[in-house]
């Protein structure tokens, strides 16, 4: 048996007997912080690089924030379609890490536990296409329909379908070949949502500089790409006006005070109250990761005309 | 003038969102626009629209263009708030990018090439 222990913290390289390749993947605690981005940067890296099976270990792991279990779960699912088979290690887990993974949905996705869903978490989801009725009902009853939420028909409408800009996003030019995941968590006390998307596709950047751009940097590419008007689909033919979906989803955060932040490629962009700010991230995502964080007060999202 | 009035949810369904859909109700309202009737859009019963959806539909520079030449808008009624602002969002960018000269000499372009291809073809 072969042991080494790689260069990244908490990734552990394990051959055993020269057959079956495994390699361990000790998950720490992930949030939002920039250094939790890099580590899940590194892990899809690896994982999508990797023909050996992994184990993921999460013996190390208190918390798991959405951004975390969408990656994690779309990883999975992603090397699951290349027929390559990942251990989930259910001991590994804390009793509340395995509490949180087995009400949300994420141990049935793979068929680890059969208890049911609660209705009190955004449940982990993963859409392989796009499918607008299952979208909608996702994210009318889980997402925006709980009871910490309370908003107008109307509110929940216009939350809907500024969300639904994330998920067109994916499904028209990402390219993902596992489509998207998704899972929230409410924080009580600090009344937020926690909302998270996450494709395995050829990320924002990265369709900018095959249609429009080939020069630039990645923050600079992004940059564009959130500006309004500005669509990778616009060409001197092209007689249809595009490049508004991600202006709203920077708009909706603007007006609620909310936060976005978005990691693709190698630029990590990020919206606080409508501050933005954009800068490169190494090593690179292999796709995009959005986070949305939302206030849940209701009078932040009262329309016009209620 | 002959009003044709198309009912959204009938045709289309409770949700405004793919590009798909807004294909399918550009081409509802330029046959309408070809036998020269005047077009109601009623959103009666639609509950969710995205932006694909406008684009397709109202974005398109055909439109814009038969709209401005017959002085008259297609009247899109029954919108939601959010439908409207979003309408709104769509044909403000719309108007943005066909008032640049090198999109309507592209369309133009296009639109003799797409005339001498149908002639060899006969």
């Amino acid at each position: 048996m072969i042991e080494s222990v790689g260069d990244e913290k908490g990734l552990e390289n394990r051959v055993l007997g020269g057959e079956i390749n495994m390699l361990t993947l000790r998950i720490p605690t992930i949030d939002l912080s920039e250094g939790s981005f890099r580590y899940l940067c590194s892990i899809t890296q690896l994982a999508m690089s990797s023909d050996d099976s992994i184990v993921w270990d999460f013996r190390e792991c208190r918390f798991l924030w959405p951004n975390a279990i969408c990656t994690i779960g779309g990883l999975i699912i992603h090397r699951g379609k290349m027929g390559i088979q990942d251990t989930l290690l259910v001991d590994s887990m804390s009793n509340d890490i395995l509490t949180y993974l087995s009400v949300n949905g994420f141990l049935q996705q793979f068929k680890l536990v059969s208890r049911p869903i609660s209705k009190n978490t955004i449940p982990f989801s993963w859409f392989p296409i796009f499918e607008e009725t299952r979208l909608n009902i996702y994210l009318t009853e889980h997402v925006f329909g709980q009871k910490w939420m309370k908003f107008s028909e109307l509110a929940m409408q216009n939350l809907v379908c500024r969300t639904l800009e994330i998920f067109l996003n994916v499904y028209e030019h990402s390219d993902s070949r596992i489509g998207a995941t998704c899972c929230g968590q409410h924080m009580p006390k600090a009344n937020l949502v926690v909302f998270s998307v996450v494709d395995f596709g050829i990320g924002i950047p990265g369709r900018v500089r095959e249609s429009r751009i080939k020069r630039g940097t990645d923050e600079k590419l992004i940059s564009w790409a959130l500006e309004d008007s500005h669509s990778t689909m616009n060409n001197p033919f092209d007689t249809v006006s595009r490049g508004l979906g991600l202006g709203l989803i920077k708009s909706l955060v603007k007006e609620n005070k909310g936060e976005l932040r978005i990691i693709s490629n190698r630029a990590m962009y990020s919206n606080v109250k409508g501050n933005e700010e954009c800068r490169l991230i190494d090593p690179p995502f292999w796709g995009t990761i959005f986070v949305l964080k939302l206030v849940c007060d209701n009078r932040l999202y009262v329309m016009s005309g209620e | 003038m002959i009003m044709k009035t198309i009912m959204v949810k009938d045709k289309i369904g409770e949700f405004c969102i793919t590009a798909k859909d807004g294909e399918r109700l550009h081409r509802l309202i330029m046959d309408a626009c070809a036998r020269n009737l005047a077009v109601t859009v009623d959103y009666s019963g639609v509950t969710r629209y995205a932006t694909p959806f406008f684009n397709y539909s109202y974005g398109r520079l055909r439109q814009h263009r038969i709209s401005r030449r017959n002085n008259r808008m297609v009247l899109s009624i029954n919108l939601s708030p959010v439908g409207k602002a979003l309408l709104r969002q769509v044909e403000e960018n719309a108007k943005r990018r066909y008032k640049n000269g090198f999109v309507i000499m592209m369309y133009r372009i296009n639109e003799l090439l797409a005339l001498i291809r149908c002639r060899k073809i006969r």
